[in-house]
């Protein structure tokens, strides 16, 4: 990188996936999910948001259930743990710069009940796990 | 060169260069009105009129715009001016064949103009006589037994063959099983997009370390659930798959079909023939092998053509011969149906003709031999800049029709390519593709075609050296291009994020 | 076929490297020409000559095509079925002809390629006045393509699996829809006809709509030409059972009545070959395809579309191709279509022909073509040996001519002998009311001298074929 390391917020209390998503446990049946910073600053300017489901369906873990579009590419976007959508950030529809200012809090994705968090959590990262993780790939 | 140079550019105002047909219309203004005032008609659609239920009645007239016809001419002759075109400029877009489309084959079509698509077979053997001998001709080029000539472009082409494929595994018996079809990383989008419409999953086999297909990986692929594999040839690198004949014999193994996209058929042409690669079927792309114009983007013609066991499967009806006339045949037994509404898109396969019978044999062959030529002298040109421009797969090799290189990171890493691409304008040369294939980064694939002068040629390496020069010594201006373009970089974003698709669409948003 | 004189090698004027061959091999460090083609494998390297014309002059092959497409015959048309004959103004052909369109490429370099990006911008928006839309897209092949399209795109919206169309449909379009929708493994159901009125019938549509329905699909007007007065009350049915609305419309007809955008019609599809563009035996096609303006439906459309935006500096207006992540270029097996290469001069040709007719002229030719078929139906009418089906039907361009006592085959090969093309014979051998049946079509460029000679043609033949 020709303008030196570039740098990444990761907050500590949330959980991540291998795809950049992240996870955010609100009490024991409900998570707050959506892309970290690493994968907004990595994708580009965002140009629009679609969600492949509705609100009531099921996803499973590492399940697509939203797509991020930028002028050069669609990425899939997966739910970190199995349950049903109970709700999906309608402001990004209108306004996906969201998800680059604010990617952890007003840029939320989903909300989703799960009961399955206990067992799956096993397949996601802890921020400092994360945080090797993205040296690893920065390093390729 | 060039460096006087300028677009074009009509200026209405400081944001508008023309305005719209909208903006343009001044009410109680007509342009062409094809009838005489025909009083009887007219008295009798005000009587019709009253018996007409009002409930579907239109009650609001449509916002068509009211002009003259000077004024109509003067917009689309202004608008034309800010368009560049293959008949000003070298074009080179990769996998595009942009060549230049000899006169006679714009005028020819129109005498087939009136013909109605539900006239009888003998009021137009004329018309009929030339789509037979086309689809021989074409048969002649690539091996294949028959062609249907009804695709309207080439990914239509790819989705009749690809249900070719579906029926052919059905009617043995095989339909539920055979699912897959393979394609390799470097494909063409429209590949695994024509896949997936006619029902199967996408199998993406990565390329080798020469750019070609990469035999370990295409038989870990393989399995009873293959269908088909669909190869380019040359690959959308401009390379020559040289395995090709290892390639068919083990998809054909596995009993698996060979699907060939002939979209870089320019670099083939009496040099080798689908059907001797292994290939069971293919499509053609006659707005660009065969110099059909693109029109800005179309209309195309993509006939698809097979190997005798594959002929029952084609859409009806077949061009064929019945004593001395010419018929619209529907004896075919198991075919797919239509791929669209009659026999194709007549004027562009016409043209194709025209293009053929004016080249012949000599000719045709000599189109492979300059088009490959070209390419290969502009690409040796551009690596000899080692530093600059990187092919990445196999150097040394000659490329076919066409050629990619990666560009080396200038500017402390400030510009990419999308810069350079504008900055050809300003030499008034149009960019390559860029970014594509997508196993390459940074990328332009330049195809430069038969058709360009050696001067030319020279000039386009000349204008990349420069701006490559320039976008170390000034990348911010490389990145501010084009300067003579009709209009300066434009906010694709924008574009994206709050899209505004119709004139409706733009005056409400101007409403808020 | 003359001998070429083969002591003068041909030349091709469309090649200018070829005296320069030896010097560009040497530049480029190639012994020969053969060096460049030693990737292909020997064995496979086709040797010999194929069995392809000998070269030849523009002159040659002029004389050559007039020759062969003389053999061609213009008739006097009455025939319609999407494709219909209507004048088109020269300025048409001139500037379509222009090489700065005629000879580009797609538009993707826009700050090069403003003038198509603003006229199929233009094009976009003018289908959306005509059609009563908010978005068009700037093409696809054809209205039969333009259907399945549709039909995939409704399932994309709803991811239900049944798709419903009136039993009067053209048989090629249902083929296309068919090999569109299969993999998706969509159910095509049919509704019957109105016997009076040779419309839908609105009591089977209610039967069989349901929450398992993605889309109904109607035409306006139907194949035969019959105009759907139950349209409001038709939306209302499909969206109550939270089905798409698709409509495939003549353009024509919206001159007079309400387009499908008035009454919530979701996908409004078509042919657009009438708008300024030859019949080329149906090689000059174009499909039209508009959708309404919310956002969950435009990311599903098919196809380029243009969108206007500005300047990075925000200081001028210009176009773009725009959403590009719904095309296989980008989005690949996950594409909403495979389509790429389009009709985009066609669709040139039609923005230069609605604005050539304009306003004034569009609604005139809407209304003249009412007044022309019901002209000729009135007068028809009256024959003791046809009947015009569905005595409540309001033609609009296309008709129908029930036979009593000929065969529909005899009369249209009698009227072709005459160098009049009466329409096609009626493929809907399964409705009573449609078979033994002729459809034909009358368009503004039909005089009444023209329509008369029709008229008086077809009472002459059934005359002389009862004598018979």
């Amino acid at each position: 990188m020709g303008e030196g390391e570039m740098s990444y917020n990761i907050p500590k209390n949330l959980l991540y996936t291998k795809e950049h998503e992240w996870l955010k446990k609100v009490d024991e049946r409900k998570i707050v999910t959506g892309i970290s910073d690493y994968a907004q600053q990595k994708l580009g300017e965002i140009t629009y948001i679609e969600f492949t489901k509705n609100v009531n369906d099921t996803v499973k873990q590492f399940e697509e259930y939203a797509v991020v579009n930028t002028q050069k590419s669609s990425e899939p976007v997966y739910s970190p743990v199995s349950g049903k959508i109970i709700e999906l950030n309608e402001k990004l529809l209108e306004d996906p710069a969201i998800v680059h200012e604010q990617p952890y809090d007003s840029g939320w994705f989903a909300k989703i009940e799960t009961t399955s968090l206990g067992l799956e959590k096993q397949k996601l990262m802890t921020s400092e796990q994360y945080q090797n993780y993205i040296k690893e790939i920065e390093k390729e | 060169m060039c460096s006087g140079f300028h677009q074009a550019k009509w200026t209405k105002s400081k944001e508008v260069l023309e305005p719209t047909v909208f903006e343009l219309s001044k009410e109680g203004k007509t342009g062409i009105l094809p009838l005489p005032e025909e009083e009887f008609f007219k008295k009798l659609y005000l009587s019709l009129e009253k018996k007409i239920p009002e409930v579907i009645l239109r009650q609001q007239k449509p916002n068509l715009p009211e002009l003259t016809e000077v004024e109509v001419v003067r917009h689309y002759i202004r608008l034309s001016q800010m368009n560049f075109s293959v008949d000003q400029t070298i074009y080179p877009l990769g996998s595009c064949t942009m060549k230049y489309t000899p006169k006679i084959l714009q005028y020819i079509p129109n005498l087939v103009a009136n013909l109605h698509p539900q006239q009888p077979e003998e009021t137009v053997q004329g018309l009929l006589e030339i789509l037979y001998k086309l689809e021989k001709w074409l048969c002649e080029i690539t091996g294949m037994d028959r062609f249907t000539l009804q695709p309207a472009a080439g990914a239509n082409g790819e989705f009749t063959g690809v249900s070719i494929i579906k029926a052919f595994h059905k009617f043995r018996g095989e339909g539920g099983k055979r699912t897959e079809i393979i394609i390799p990383d470097s494909a063409h989008g429209t590949n695994p997009a024509s896949a997936v419409m006619g029902g199967f999953k996408v199998v993406t086999i990565p390329s080798g370390e020469d750019g070609c297909i990469n035999l370990d990986a295409l038989e870990y692929a393989l399995s009873e659930r293959t269908a088909a594999a669909m190869i380019t040839v040359p690959n959308t690198l401009g390379i020559f798959e040289k395995e090709i004949q290892k390639v068919s014999k083990l998809v054909h193994n596995y009993g698996g079909l060979m699907y060939m996209d002939g979209a870089n058929m320019n670099a083939l042409l009496c040099k080798v023939r689908a059907r001797d690669m292994g290939f069971d079927l293919m499509h053609l792309n006659l707005h660009k092998t065969f110099a059909s114009p693109h029109g800005g983007g179309g209309p195309g013609a993509g006939p698809v053509g097979v190997k005798g066991e594959l002929k029952d499967f084609l859409p009806v009806p077949l061009i064929s011969k019945k004593g001395n006339k010419y018929i619209l045949d529907y004896n075919v037994p198991h075919s797919i149906g239509k791929v669209r509404s009659y026999y194709g898109n007549t004027e562009v396969l016409i043209k194709a003709y025209i293009y053929i019978y004016m080249l012949g044999f000599e000719g045709l062959n000599k189109v492979s031999d300059m088009a490959v030529l070209n390419s290969n002298y502009l690409y040796r040109r551009l690596i000899k800049e080692k530093k600059l421009f990187d092919p990445v797969y196999s150097p040394g090799n000659v490329r076919k029709h066409e050629f990619v290189v990666s560009l080396a990171e200038v500017g402390a890493g400030k510009i990419n390519v999308a810069d350079v691409a504008k900055r050809l304008l300003d030499y008034s040369l149009y960019p390559p593709i860029i970014n594509f294939p997508l196993i390459m980064k940074n990328c332009l694939m330049i195809e430069p075609t038969e058709c360009e002068t050696k001067e030319n040629l020279d000039g386009y390496c000349q204008a990349l050296l420069e701006i490559m020069k320039e976008a170390e010594t000034n990348p911010e201006k490389v990145k501010k291009a084009p300067f003579k373009a009709s209009i300066g970089r434009l906010d694709e974003v924008k574009a994206s994020r709050h899209p505004i698709l119709s004139w409706k669409m733009f005056l409400n948003k101007m409403k808020g | 076929m003359r001998e070429r004189n083969k002591s003068s090698p041909p030349y091709f004027p469309f090649i200018p490297n070829i005296p320069h061959t030896n010097e560009m091999l040497a530049e480029a460090g190639f012994k020969s020409m053969e060096e460049l083609f030693q990737d292909i494998p020997s064995e496979i390297r086709f040797k010999g000559k194929m069995n392809l014309p000998e070269p030849h002059t523009e002159y040659e092959t002029w004389r050559h095509l007039k020759n062969i497409l003389s053999k061609n015959k213009e008739l006097l048309i009455f025939a319609g079925g999407g494709f219909y004959p209507h004048y088109i103004p020269y300025a048409v052909e001139e500037l379509s002809s222009r090489t700065e369109f005629y000879s580009s490429y797609t538009p993707y370099t826009a700050e090069a390629s403003q003038g198509m990006l603003q006229s199929l911008f233009e094009y976009q928006s003018l289908i959306c006045e005509i059609t009563g839309m908010d978005v068009a897209n700037s093409s696809m092949y054809d209205w039969n393509t333009a259907l399945g399209e549709a039909a995939r795109m409704a399932y994309r919206i709803n991811k239900r699996r049944e798709i419903t169309i009136p039993k009067i449909i053209p048989r090629d379009r249902l083929k296309t829809l068919q090999l569109y929708t299969e993999a998706l493994g969509l159910k095509i159901r049919t509704i019957n006809f109105n016997k009076n009125t040779g419309t839908v019938d609105v009591e089977d549509l209610e039967n069989k709509i349901s929450k398992a329905t993605s889309a109904f699909y109607f035409e306006f007007p139907y194949d035969i030409g019959t105009i759907e007065i139950k349209t409001q009350e038709i939306s209302e049915i499909v969206h109550e059972a939270g089905a798409l609305l698709i409509v495939g419309v003549n353009p024509f007809a919206l001159g007079i009545f309400k387009p499908p955008g008035e009454y919530n019609a979701d996908i409004v599809i078509g042919e657009g070959q009438a708008l300024g563009n030859p019949l080329s035996f149906g090689g000059g096609a174009l499909g039209i395809f508009a959708c309404k303006g919310e956002k969950r439906i435009i990311y599903q459309m098919p196809g380029r579309i243009i969108g206007l935006t500005t300047t990075l500096d925000g200081s001028q207006r210009g176009y773009v191709m725009t959403l590009p992540n719904r095309e296989q270029h980008i989005r690949r097996e996950r594409a909403t279509s495979n389509i790429c290469t389009n009709e985009a001069l066609v669709a040139l040709r039609t923005a230069i022909y609605l604005s050539l007719i304009g306003k004034k002229g569009f609604e005139e030719i809407s209304r003249n073509i009412l007044a022309k078929t019901s002209y000729v139906v009135s007068a028809l009418k009256n024959s003791e040996h046809l009947k015009i089906p569905f005595k409540n039907a309001i033609y609009f361009s296309d008709f129908v001519l029930k036979f009593i006592s000929t065969r529909a085959k005899e009369v249209w090969l009698e009227l072709l002998k005459r160098d009049i093309l009466a329409g096609r014979i009626s493929e809907y051998t399964d409705l009573e009311a449609l078979t033994n049946s002729l459809i034909l079509a009358v368009t503004e460029i039909h005089t009444k001298e023209d329509l008369d000679l029709l008229i008086n043609n077809i009472f002459d033949v059934l005359e002389s074929q009862k004598g018979e």
